[in-house]
């Protein structure tokens, strides 16, 4: 019997193979050496050398064929939007687990091989590699929230985490295993040859397949009503991981759907418009309600997060190119966001215990200058106040949905704009109201604040020159199979 | 070529410079120090003077059909066929606008590190400051309505933010407010005025406007237009009936006055106005009503700065008064007329603002004439180039003021009529009348004060000089060419104004009446002049001024109530509007809206206690929500087959 064995472009994954080797090296340099700070350059290296090669990569379009993987714009995109967000996360943990008592030696290398699983991901072109990134991902995942071995909070999330997200997978194999048994083949390519020719939005056993993955997904993009695990999850991690796990884990899934959507399921999706409709509204309307009350800042911005996840599911609904483009820029602007939010609060840690509670961020402003502007600035943005980037993103969005057609959605959008003004505001007075109690000093994580400030100003500079990301976001959406 | 890119190259350092300077004085002024503040804030603002005079050599040696530069820095929101581009132009008109206000600006900056001194929040107002000149140049230098707009609502805001700059001072912090709600009720036509034109031309670039607006505009919509945006003017430039806020607004530092309230922002109406040009020539009642408007307001301003006593006050309302003179240069379709006036006006009143700064600053805060005299021995400086200034605002032969109320006067006799003519006359007059009365009451006569003088220092002197020589060099821009002059300002903005240009005059013959109207304005500025002299300098002329009072009495308690606008604003508007919104407060808003509100808010907040509840935190309780998801799925592809 000959086995044939693939041809492997080697190029085309250069930097996977980039990250996983710093990822193992790093693990190497924490078993031998057990120094963090040198675990954190080796990753942060890895990071960095991964980002120029898929830099140079830019413009070089090409769907390998037959292989597993696709290197063109819109994978390209992604795959340097994740490795700016794992850098960014690996500088906003610098000073917080020397404060929080996380295990350091695996924290560095864990977050890799995350953002490993997240680029794999986006370029899967086959339903076998897309289930082992998604596990890939998961499962560094799963061990990042529970890295904060000393508090229960942290050991509880992971072990939810853990559970929820088997339960979610199983969903998730069944269903590639059914679509797998309605067109024969796990590629992309061939399940849309097969579905290509067939009318009626083709078979009953392929509609089956897409509810039980879109289960297993709607878990990962926490979308109502496969949200519940998502507020104690985000509660729990290490608050640089919860940024990571918004943003960086969220978009993964998002910029995979929105392929599977476009190429193989292109002809069964017109059936399923309805669908998106309403788990849009609820993930908006639920995520923006409950945040409302919540006396806890990162359960807010964890409902908050779901309601996100409902924003960008209007472009999912509206599907088109213009729709795509504001969808990748509601992403990239959301991930900036996400992680600026999250790494503010991070900035505020304290000790062994965090400042979490709404009350503790009453009069801030005082103390911190520069963490308030930037969160405000932040929260603003996430409003969709104009002259920032969340104007421009939710501006997008909107305008999508109008054009399609789904007035009624923006509306709802624009709706639920508004009643999160009330908790995003809520707590922007609270940093600038007289302090209560004096505001407890935490040293001044230099690293951590630029990084901050960076985040600030990038959001003020997208919400008033998005051009420049506009045209790359175009060139990014080109590279799609046309709509 | 060469030139014209390089020009175009560096338009957007001219207001980017000055956001710079606010933006290190908001975010550095108060940890650097108050020296590095002023470094910074006039320095910026001096970068973006030298730049644009540099540009502005460059562009005059340009040919004439090169003079329009469009420079489009991004597109911000493109979105299929809607986009908001951020567009700047240089034409001969913007040109000048932003030489005049980056230099005012300049000059006024410096002034105000001596001045300023020893206030506490020094970097705060530098912080305003800049942030204004940005607006500003941001305003005269757009390309399309939404840039000018941008600008035009900034500088409304950086005027609010300086009147009531000392805002402990509750007559400071209504002020403010005053100057802001009225200048917003015309605001609010403006804008109306641009959706209009987006309506009927699908855009908001000036140049695919102007030049469409014969073919596109009908007479009615031309009116409708011009009458909105007029109504932005109004409010900003402080016309009659929305004039009202302007005296308020001396509460502000008395720099502030020179150049938010006399120099720059309250001449952006009549700029305004020059601009759009094209759409208020197709329609005649417009240009009336800007004629009208223009002519009621110099009068009645001038006859109101007659009687006053505070100095600020006199000043303001000359402005009022100067700007209805540009308006009235609009309306009589000399609008390069106007813009000359605008300017020696500017330099003028800039001059005449900051001297009485130093007056006020010299005698502690003092602001009453009738409190002051003999300042000419404590303050020399101060008193020489107040009197240039006060020359060249009368209008007297040789100094900037004469040539450019001139060819206002000039093009009013010809298109206007000889009684608009003669009212402009006696408003010359009275101009005359009242600047002298106040260098004659401040710097002579007997001391009526008891205070130590504060002598200006040398930051505060130096722009004095400039702005000086500005206000006599500036008029020679204009000489017209009745005097052999070759009206140079008025050819160069001639382009932009397309082929109109009356105020030309025919070659040869009409050259006699010109000089003869000139001779008459001559005549009355000093005539006005003379009056005052009489009033204030002469033993025998001493009880003239109370006789006259008594025998025109009715009159007098006109002038001194400024002709009743503000009671009766407050009679007519503020309190009805009070009343009514304490109405709507009490029975309607409390009760109605606000229960409806809070019931809808309620109704979320609800919701919000509910959805935590089902986050028990028990994970088989979260399994058994993702299965009821599934289900519902399930039944979906089941009811779909």
């Amino acid at each position: 019997m000959d086995i044939a064995f693939p041809a492997v472009n080697l190029k085309g994954v250069l930097p996977q193979l980039v990250v996983t080797s710093f990822a193992v090296a790093g693990l190497l340099v924490d078993a031998f050496y057990r120094s963090t700070r040198m675990v954190f350059a080796i990753s942060l290296l890895g990071l960095v050398l991964a980002l120029l090669l898929f830099l140079s990569n830019w413009g070089k379009d090409g769907v390998y064929e037959g292989a597993l993987l696709a290197v063109d714009n819109y994978t390209v995109f992604f795959n340097i939007l994740f490795l700016l967000i794992a850098v960014a996360t690996m500088l906003l943990s610098l000073h917080y687990i020397d404060l929080t008592g996380v295990d350091s030696g695996k924290y560095y290398p864990l977050i890799l091989f995350a953002t490993l699983g997240m680029m794999l991901l986006v370029s899967s072109m086959d339903l076998l590699l897309m289930f082992l990134s998604i596990e890939l991902l998961s499962v560094s995942m799963y061990i990042l929230v529970g890295s904060q071995r000393e508090r229960w909070v942290s050991n509880e999330a992971a072990m939810k985490y853990l559970l929820m997200g088997a339960f979610a997978s199983a969903f998730l194999l069944f269903g590639i295993s059914l679509v797998f048994g309605a067109t024969g083949s796990t590629s992309f390519i061939k399940i849309e040859s097969a579905l290509g020719g067939l009318a009626g939005g083709g078979p009953f056993l392929i509609h089956i397949g897409i509810a039980m993955m879109l289960v297993g997904l709607g878990f990962k993009i926490a979308m109502v009503p496969f949200h519940m695990w998502a507020p104690d999850v985000y509660d729990g991690a290490p608050t640089p991981i919860t940024g990571f796990l918004s943003t960086g884990s969220k978009i993964a899934v998002f910029a995979l759907i929105l392929r599977l959507l476009m190429n193989p399921f292109s002809v069964p999706y017109s059936q399923w418009v309805v669908a998106f409709w309403v788990f849009a509204v609820l993930s908006m309307t639920l995520g923006n309600v409950a945040a409302l009350l919540q006396r806890n800042v990162k359960r807010m911005l964890a409902y908050s997060s779901i309601a996100h996840a409902g924003y960008i599911l209007i472009a999912v609904v509206a599907m088109d190119g213009r729709a795509m483009e504001a969808a990748l820029l509601y992403m990239t602007v959301y991930a900036i966001m996400g992680l600026t939010a999250f790494g503010c609060i991070a900035l505020l840690a304290k000790g062994e215990e965090e400042r979490f509670s709404i009350e503790d961020y009453t009069g801030l402003a005082y103390n911190y200058p520069l963490q308030a502007v930037v969160l405000s600035v932040c929260l603003l943005s996430l409003a969709g106040i104009p002259l920032t980037a969340g104007f421009i993103g939710k501006f997008y969005l909107f305008s999508a949905a109008v054009k399609s057609g789904f007035i009624g959605l923006a509306v709802i959008g624009v709706l639920n704009s508004a009643i999160s003004l009330y908790y995003y505001l809520g707590l922007m007075l609270r940093m600038y109201a007289m302090p209560t109690v004096a505001v407890e000093g935490m040293g001044h994580p230099l690293v951590g604040k630029l990084a901050v400030a960076l985040l600030g100003i990038l959001i003020l500079v997208l919400g008033i020159y998005p051009s420049p990301l506009l045209g790359v976001i175009k060139e990014a959406v080109a590279a799609l199979p046309a709509i | 070529m060469v030139k014209d890119s390089c020009i175009a190259g560096c338009i957007w350092l001219i207001p980017a410079l000055p956001l710079l300077g606010a933006a290190f004085n908001c975010l550095l002024g108060r940890r650097v120090g108050n020296l590095l503040v002023g470094i910074i804030g006039c320095g910026s603002i001096g970068l973006s003077a030298v730049l644009s005079l540099f540009i502005f050599n460059t562009f005059l040696a340009l040919p004439v059909e090169q003079r329009r530069i469009e420079v489009n820095l991004y597109n911000w929101i493109p979105s299929g066929d809607f986009s908001a581009p951020l567009t700047l132009l240089l034409d001969p008109l913007s040109m000048v606008m932003a030489a005049m206000v980056s230099g005012v600006s300049f000059l006024i900056h410096v002034y105000s590190t001596g001045y300023m001194r020893k206030d506490e929040s020094f970097a705060r107002y530098f912080f305003y400051l800049n942030l204004f000149v940005f607006f500003m140049l941001l305003l005269v230098l757009a390309g399309n309505f939404l840039v000018l707009y941008i600008g035009w609502e900034g500088v409304g805001l950086c005027s609010y933010l300086l009147i009531s700059f000392w805002y402990e001072r509750e007559s400071a912090a209504r002020a403010g407010l005053k100057a802001f709600v009225v200048t917003r009720f015309g605001d609010f036509f403006f804008l109306l005025g641009i959706f209009l034109i987006f309506v009927n031309f699908g855009t908001i670039h000036f140049g695919s406007v102007f030049e469409k607006a014969p073919e596109v505009l009908s007479t009615t919509t031309a009116t409708w237009i011009a009458l909105l945006i007029f109504a932005g003017a109004i409010g900003k430039s402080a016309q009659v009936p929305l004039h009202t806020w302007l005296p308020d607004a001396m509460e502000a530092p008395t720099p502030v006055s020179a150049l938010i309230h006399a120099a720059t922002m309250v001449t952006a109406g009549v700029y305004l106005v020059a601009r759009c040009y094209t759409i208020f020539e197709l329609s005649p009642i417009a240009t009336h009503t800007v004629g009208i408007v223009g002519l009621a307001t110099a009068f009645i301003s001038a006859t109101v700065a007659l009687v006053h006593n505070d100095i600020k006050r006199i000043l303001a309302y000359s402005t009022v008064s100067q700007l209805g003179h540009m308006f009235l240069g609009l309306g009589v379709g000399a609008p390069g007329a106007a813009i000359f006036h605008l300017l020696t006006h500017a330099f003028a009143k800039a001059l005449l603002f900051l001297g009485a700064g130093a007056v006020i600053h010299a005698l502690h805060e003092e602001m009453d004439i009738k409190r002051m005299g003999a300042l000419k021995q404590y303050i020399p400086a101060t008193f020489w180039t107040f009197t240039i200034g006060a020359l060249a605002m009368s209008g007297i032969p040789g100094f900037a003021g004469f040539f450019s109320k001139d060819a206002i006067l000039h093009a009013t006799f010809v298109h206007g009529g000889v009684l608009v003519w003669l009212m402009i006359l006696l408003t010359a007059s009275f101009t005359g009348f009242y600047t002298f009365r106040i260098v004659f009451l401040a710097f002579f006569g007997e001391k009526r004060w008891d205070v130590h003088v504060e002598r200006p220092i040398g930051v505060m002197t130096v722009p004095l000089a400039a702005l000086a020589f500005l206000a006599i060099a500036g008029g020679y821009m204009g000489v017209p060419h009745a005097l052999g002059g070759m009206d140079k300002i008025g050819g160069f903005l001639a382009p932009v104004f397309s082929s109109h240009n009356p105020a030309e005059p025919a070659e040869g013959g009409a050259q006699a009446p010109e000089i003869l109207l000139m001779v008459m304005s001559a005549i009355a500025a000093f005539g006005g002049i003379g009056t005052a002299y009489y009033f204030y300098m002469t033993p025998q002329g001493k009880e003239a001024p109370n006789r006259l009072r008594q025998r025109v009495a009715p009159i007098y308690e006109l002038l001194s109530n400024a002709w009743y606008f503000d009671r009766v604003y407050q009679a007519v508007f503020v309190e009805p509007f009070m009343k009514a919104a304490g109405f709507f407060w009490e029975a309607v808003d409390s009760s109605v809206i606000d229960n409806a509100v809070r019931g809808v808010a309620n109704s979320f907040l609800g919701g919000g206690s509910i959805v935590p509840k089902l986050q028990i935190g028990a994970v088989r309780w979260y399994a058994l929500f993702m299965v009821l998801g599934i289900t519902v799925m399930l039944g979906y592809v089941f009811l779909l087959m």
